[in-house]
């Protein structure tokens, strides 16, 4: 089985005019979805991705979190912490990569990042998460 | 050819963008999905232009 691209959010402004030919193949998280709404400033930017949330959703391309994704993604964040490899003010800003790399493992896929160095260290304590750079991935 | 990035995912080849074709037939639910796509993708490339590059969270 191909594994499935999940990508981290802030390749979407990158590769914007790529996304819509791998739309129906990439796994999407509704974690990406919320950072990607969190941070949209006008009205009609919202109501765009009001509609595209729902045709997402309506062709099972989102993926969210389980009870048990939190669970032991909290326990992956608190094994980074305990390892003391990085800074606390690092390890808190990959509180919502980690979910991204849980939902990647679970579905059997692979996350696509500019970010590789911080989802290297989470794949030091989630060693079945695989990644690509996102220039790798679009540009090849 | 391009540099690969260092590869952290022992010797398992993964799939590039090119690899995933879109379906010669599409339901109409998926041409909305591309047609949703494009309008999102659009709506953050203006937001950008106007604002300027986003920090996620």
């Amino acid at each position: 089985m191909v594994r499935k691209p999940i990508c981290d959010t802030s390749v979407f402004s990158d590769y914007a005019d790529y996304v819509d030919r791998i739309i129906l193949s990439v796994l999407f998280p509704t974690v990406v979805l919320f950072e990607l709404v969190a941070t949209s400033l006008d009205e009609a930017t919202l109501q765009k991705y009001q509609r595209w949330r729902v045709l997402l959703n309506k062709n099972d391309c989102l993926i969210n979190p389980t009870v048990s994704d939190w669970w032991e993604t909290s326990k992956t964040i608190r094994r980074l912490y305990l390892m003391q490899g990085e800074q606390p003010t690092k390890i808190k800003t990959l509180r919502n990569d980690a979910l991204i790399a849980r939902l990647a493992v679970m579905h059997d896929g692979f996350v696509v990042t500019h970010d590789i160095d911080d989802f290297q260290i989470i794949q030091k304590v989630m060693p079945n998460l695989k990644i690509m750079a996102a220039q790798e991935f679009f540009d090849y | 050819m391009k540099k690969e990035t260092e590869n952290s995912n022992g010797t398992e080849k993964l799939p590039r963008a090119k690899d995933f074709k879109l379906p010669k037939r599409l339901t109409k639910d998926q041409k909305e999905l591309i047609e949703a796509t494009r309008e999102a993708m659009k709506a953050l490339k203006e937001e950008e232009a106007k604002y300027g590059k986003k920090t996620y969270l």
